[in-house]
């Protein structure tokens, strides 16, 4: 985790973990770790971690099943959701990065083209 | 009413101020940095809940109760420099805990030292600082209190020795306890705090959650930290 992020804590460990789900280290059905590992996992407060919990369950990503645990979403359609979203962020990062240092969008993408072989 | 409660406490000290009408409530079932500078009052406030110095005025309770007998069965507590003889090995301060707090869970102890592949036969002073401090974090944390007292538990440890150290505090969260860790290093540690206090020359400058703070200011604790002491 990047210590000087300065945005709260538990939007950074939502970051990480659609992060964990995108790249299919956590994929759809899985069953997430208990707070008390996923905190010592992220080396986090737990009370955070719940809270990142809460709001990624408020967004049908995860569920809990009551007796065994929290689990990923069955439902792609959520996943893809993020998928766009944070993909979305990304690309805008980028283009800002890029914007900064005197690059076009033209040449940005041309870059982007370069990469590919 | 919370679980710690400071009530304008002042302790002078040979004519200065080391806390001055400080007034706190700490809440069952969080993990608090009391941040500040060397000098700032830290492990005064520390050594006053424990009860190992009385207030020059105002009040201090734990748990309902003022120090004593009943806050020291509820407090456990991790000084900054060790207490424990050089000579006595890790089996004997199993012993002596176990003897000195009905809490102490002598079993979880040896577990959590086992882990570490600690011998317990070994002799304090064959074992490195980092071990040192892990041993004496162990003793402390395999207390069932109702509050823990870190006091800079993880100045001049390695790093593989300080993640040890703040993975024992997070599997030992509990909802029905509060940790305090005082430190000045509040980069390593700032992601398991849930509060913070900012301690200035014996007074409390801040006290917030740490979310809170990164919301309000848009800086990481870290960062308002080095803007409010900057020298």
């Amino acid at each position: 985790m990047n210590m000087s992020d300065s945005r709260p804590v538990y939007i950074q460990l939502i970051d990480r973990i659609y992060t964990m789900v995108l790249s299919g280290e956590y994929p759809p059905g899985a069953k997430l770790p208990a707070v008390r590992e996923l905190s010592e996992m992220m080396q986090a407060n737990p009370n955070t971690v719940q809270k990142a919990l809460f709001y990624l369950e408020e967004q049908k990503l995860i569920y809990t099943q009551r007796t065994t645990g929290k689990f990923i979403t069955t439902d792609e359609s959520v996943i893809e959701r993020i998928r766009a979203s944070l993909a979305r962020k990304y690309t805008a990062e980028y283009y800002m990065n890029m914007k900064r240092i005197g690059m076009s969008v033209g040449e940005t993408k041309k870059m982007m083209n370069e990469l590919e072989d | 009413m919370a679980l710690i409660e400071y009530r304008n406490v002042t302790k002078l000290y040979k004519g200065t101020n080391a806390l001055n009408g400080v007034s706190l409530d700490i809440p069952a079932g969080r993990i608090v940095g009391l941040l500040g500078p060397n000098g700032s009052g830290k492990t005064t406030l520390i050594k006053l809940t424990a009860g190992l110095l009385t207030p020059t005025s105002g009040t201090i309770t734990v748990d309902g109760f003022a120090p004593g007998p009943e806050t020291k069965a509820r407090v456990a507590y991790l000084p900054e420099k060790s207490y424990m003889s050089e000579w006595m090995s890790v089996d004997s301060f199993i012993k002596y805990f176990s003897d000195f707090y009905a809490d102490f869970d002598r079993v979880k102890a040896n577990e959590m030292l086992s882990r570490l592949g600690i011998d317990p036969k070994r002799t304090l002073k064959t074992l490195s600082k980092g071990t040192k401090e892990k041993v004496q974090l162990v003793l402390v944390m395999s207390r069932a209190a109702k509050a823990y007292f870190l006091d800079e538990p993880i100045a001049g440890v390695d790093p593989a020795a300080r993640d040890y150290i703040l993975n024992t505090i997070i599997r030992n969260y509990s909802e029905n306890a509060s940790v305090v860790i005082s430190t000045h290093l509040i980069y390593d540690i700032e992601n398991v705090l849930d509060d913070v206090v900012f301690i200035k020359e014996g007074k409390i400058v801040l006290a917030d959650s740490a979310d809170n703070v990164r919301e309000k200011t848009g800086k990481s604790v870290d960062m308002l930290f080095r803007e409010v002491f900057r020298c």
